[in-house]
């Protein structure tokens, strides 16, 4: 902390003194974390070694039931007589692709067949998080805490918890998470370095090119007086500016053929992409993809859902295919929703509010080329509140697992602190 | 099926919209301020320029309690409330700020209301005017508007910490047509009042019962969403002095607080009805008390009343104001002080106000990151800016995450510095670019693009006007040095004042 001394700098000094001397830049934002988040001690970092998580949310509500199909199940045909995707065997267009014979996937997640039979993608399925709720806001916040009912005081989400937990991997890195979007994914909250970005290319200053320069100069030298928060956040800031111009997004070209569909989610796995492939230290990235809550006309080869899917395994398929050909092994990316749906239709051929849901986990490290599920059936008594798939795998297992196993988490309570909550390894990683 | 979760269901499909930022982009450049307006306000800026600049000592750049409670009390301080305070004195400038309808506000509600009619709609009339989101529109941009511009500045910071508390997302369900009214006829009507009341008011108001699912709370299936946030966010705060079963009971007690659905198409469509039928008439237990059987809306009446009442709804409020108004961590004493006045004068919140900003108070004041939508308020202000075209403003609020009615959590935009102060880049732009008409469509005042002025002179102008004289020595360093480094001109100057507006000392209050 700068001692300089100058008349009106002191008010704006005071909240920094009270509250920061001692404390190293890094830790300003875990100097807000609530209270029972156990200060971890930071392990020597081991940073190469561990894999950049990649959490796409899929907001809206996604049907699993139409996503990955239990084509044996003949209550799911019986309850789904306009909307059930035909079984492989079916010769119809729109039959699904047999993953192991109890399961296919929707015919427009043809992409994501390579990182399955490269064993590199798991299927979690009949997964969720229990005790949810059906409203959305209240279900995605719920899972994006990573509790059931948090207080309003726990306000981090479970990736920013695990960020706070563990030393960076780079010791001098500025960014260590991204948030792709306007305002900052409740995952991510909590998280030192994490900024939310809408757009990686366009990152950076505006106003007059032949000034640029020197306004950058001035708000470096004053910002250097300012208070904490504000002082750090500010020098992040700046280097972010430069570091991620560095990387030259606009001109990125990714390798193995990929080609990223030209949709938002899209162009986000694709900055997602160089954001990792520039090696700026980056240890998460948040991704949403909306538009899951399917009440009417989702299909079963051409409803809208259909389409999101495959706008959905074209840019997951992409950027499986050009971190695989670059040689980025160290990667790992989940999907998850707030709930899944009915198991059965409603009037308009679509589906309401669920339960069990399905996530999906892809990258070297991960025990692909199966669908994981303890699955719980779709007789009437065999669901939840006589009407959804009932939740057998708790999705923080899933998560539990990648974090300490692969992303260097010491202790999950750090993350999931739920009292009723204790992990269960399900061999999710390699 | 064994339950039908809302009888609502199908009218209700919950879902959250886009912000129809588009829209705000492409508003026609009409006046929504008056020029007449504009230029009131820029005169009285102008004479207090002149008191001021007399009666400011250079080297005074501490901050008197008499500008931090400007700073506290308004969307950022100009020349003409420091003239104000200095003239009635901090009692008498409070008590006034307090008493909002006494204020002479220059017409500029009337005119607001002029350009923007929707805002006396209510959700039927958004309905059937074949535009509903048209009151989305128009209720984002007075938020806007009224903080910067109108004279009843305390008024607009206590709408502005109200709609926090009794947060309403506005983009989920039919929040478009329902807000609207809520701000009308909740907020604005008790933002000053009685605590009992603007509660009330609340829990009866549709926006907030279908925001919180009410509306699917009936007899058989309760559904505690509202319950549960009406014990832990509105009134005695998390796990404060209640239990789970309190909260399973006071779901009981508001069960057939529902209002006529959207698609009824009648006058009465988005207006609160009690229906006994869905009403669950067995007695409760509500924090020990007994509420017995047989009865109806009393129930939830009571339990309104019973929750204002509390003494930890009173240090929960207390600790929330001091917060918002005077610093992120309010000492106990303050705390143990304001909620005493709270339940003394029975919540009211005019009272409980008038400790919350007196002297001794603000004397121990903290400095706070102004929020995307007060730094914008206080850039207007403090350059007496001229906007009507809103469309950049919106853009630079949702880049940096603050747009208005949009938070979707119950809990409201967070009051925190470590939450905002991720967005520094946004708010960088957004101050480089506002004085720009070019970029933003706004003017900001001309004696504020002096180039007759040498650089030390200009800074100091824009010391005194913007910030009162306590401009930091290293920003007045720095804008002087930029202002040196090349030739004075229009274009320079409003650069200038960009840089200003992107200090820390102008980024804080």
């Amino acid at each position: 902390m700068s001692q300089h001394k100058c008349k009106g700098c002191d008010e704006y000094r005071h909240l920094s003194r009270r509250q920061f001397v001692g404390l190293s830049a890094g830790l300003v934002v875990a100097a807000a974390a609530p209270s029972w988040v156990p200060r971890v001690a930071y392990a020597q970092s081991e940073s190469s070694e561990r894999d950049v998580m990649v959490s796409v949310f899929l907001r809206g509500g996604l049907d699993s039931l139409s996503m990955c199909v239990p084509f044996n199940e003949p209550d799911y045909y019986a309850l789904r007589p306009t909307i059930a995707v035909p079984p492989p065997d079916s010769g119809q267009a729109n039959r699904a692709l047999d993953l192991d014979g109890t399961f296919g996937i929707a015919p427009t997640l043809e992409p994501l067949m390579e990182p399955f039979q490269d064993g590199e993608l798991l299927v979690v399925h009949a997964c969720g998080l229990p005790e949810s709720s059906r409203s959305h806001f209240d279900a995605m916040y719920f899972m994006e805490v990573g509790e059931a009912t948090p207080s309003p005081s726990n306000f981090t989400g479970w990736l920013g918890r695990h960020l706070q937990s563990t030393a960076p991997t780079m010791r001098d890195g500025v960014l260590r998470a991204v948030g792709i979007g306007y305002g900052l994914q409740r995952t991510l909250v909590g998280a030192p370095k994490a900024l939310p970005i809408s757009d990686l290319a366009s990152f950076g200053f505006t106003g007059s090119g032949a000034t640029k320069k020197q306004r950058k100069a001035v708000l470096e030298e004053i910002y250097t007086y300012a208070n904490e928060p504000l002082r750090t956040s500010a020098s992040d800031t700046f280097r972010t500016v430069d570091t991620l111009k560095r990387i030259g997004f606009s001109g990125y070209k990714p390798k193995g053929g990929a080609r990223y569909p030209d949709s938002e989610f899209g162009y986000a796995m694709r900055s997602t992409a160089a954001l990792i492939k520039g090696d700026v230290g980056v240890e998460a990235v948040a991704v949403d993809i909306g538009g899951w809550d399917t009440h009417d006309f989702q299909g079963n080869l051409d409803g809208s859902m259909m389409y999101l899917l495959q706008e959905l395994a074209e840019s997951l398929g992409a950027f499986y295919r050009d971190l695989k050909a670059s040689n980025v092994r160290n990667v790992v990316t989940v999907a998850m929703s707030e709930f899944g749906r009915n198991v059965f239709e409603n009037g308009s051929q679509g589906t309401d509010h669920g339960y069990g849901g399905l996530m999906l986990a892809m990258g070297a490290s991960i025990n692909g080329g199966q669908v994981l599920t303890e699955w719980p059936g779709l007789e009437p008594s065999q669901l939840f509140e006589e009407q959804d798939l009932q939740i057998t795998i708790d999705y923080r297992d899933i998560l539990t697992e990648i974090l300490t196993r692969r992303m260097g988490n010491a202790d999950y309570r750090t993350v999931f602190n739920d009292k009723s909550y204790s992990p269960k390894t399900l061999g999710a990683v390699i | 099926m064994a339950r039908a979760r809302t009888p609502a269901r199908g009218f209700f499909g919950s879902e959250r919209r886009a912000f129809p930022i588009r829209r705000l982009r492409a508003l026609p450049g009409r006046r929504l301020v008056p020029a007449w307006f504009i230029e009131e306000q820029r005169k009285t800026v102008h004479r207090a320029h002149r008191l001021v600049r007399k009666a400011l000592k250079p080297a005074s750049n501490k901050i008197t309690p008499e500008q931090r409670l400007v700073q506290r009390a308004t969307a950022g301080l100009t020349l003409a409330e420091m003239a104000e305070v200095s003239e009635l004195g901090y009692k008498r400038f409070l008590s006034r700020q307090l008493d909002p309808e006494t204020i002479d506000d220059g017409g500029f509600e009337d005119a607001l209301q002029e350009a923007l009619p929707t805002l006396a709609m209510t959700p039927y009339e958004l309905f059937t005017s074949g535009d509903g989101f048209r009151g989305f529109i128009e209720l984002v941009v007075a938020r806007i508007l009224r903080s910067a511009y109108s004279p009843r500045q305390l008024f607009e910071r206590m709408v502005e910490f109200w709609t926090d508390h009794f947060s309403i997302d506005i983009l989920a369900n039919h929040g478009y047509l329902l807000k609207p009214t809520d701000e009308r006829e909740v907020v604005r009507p008790h933002a000053l009042g009685r605590f009992h009341d603007l509660l009330s008011a609340s829990a009866h108001s549709p926006a907030m019962l279908e925001y919180l699912t009410n509306d699917s709370n009936v007899r058989g299936h309760p559904n505690e969403n509202y319950a549960r946030e009406l014990m832990e966010l509105h009134t005695m705060g998390v796990d404060n002095g209640y239990t789970q079963e309190d909260v399973r009971e006071v779901a009981r007690c508001f069960t057939g607080w529902r209002f006529f659905g959207v698609y009824n198409e009648l006058p009465t469509l988005g207006t609160f009805k009690f229906e006994r039928a869905f009403h669950d008439q067995r007695s409760k237990r509500v924090l020990g008390r007994k509420i017995p059987s047989g009865r109806g809306e009393e129930d939830g009446l009571d339990v309104i009343a019973m929750l204002a009442e509390r003494s930890e709804t009173a240090d929960f409020i207390a600790y929330k104001m001091l917060r918002f108004f005077q610093g992120y961590e309010p000492d106990k004493r303050s705390v143990k002080r304001v909620a005493a006045k709270f339940r003394n004068t029975g919540g009211n919140i005019r009272s409980t106000m008038k400790t919350v900003l007196s002297k001794s108070m603000m004397k121990k004041a903290e400095p706070k990151l102004k929020r995307p939508q007060h730094l914008v308020a206080s850039a207007l202000r403090a350059t007496s800016a001229d906007a009507n075209n809103l469309g950049f403003v919106f853009e630079a609020l949702e880049a940096s995450g603050h747009l208005p009615y949009a938070w979707s959590s119950p809990d409201g935009y967070p009051d925190s510095d470590i939450y905002w102060s991720g967005y520094v880049l946004p708010r960088w732009n957004f101050a480089a670019d506002m004085p720009d008409p070019g970029e933003s469509g706004i003017n900001i005042a001309p004696d504020l693009l002096d180039d007759s002025l040498s650089p030390s002179r200009f800074v100091r102008r824009l010391d005194l006007r913007m910030f009162n004289g306590t401009m930091t020595d290293e920003t007045r360093v720095g804008v002087e040095e930029f202002l040196k480094a090349g030739k004075i001109n229009t274009k320079r100057l409003r650069e200038a004042v960009g840089l200003a507006l992107a200090a820390p000392e102008f980024q804080t209050y």
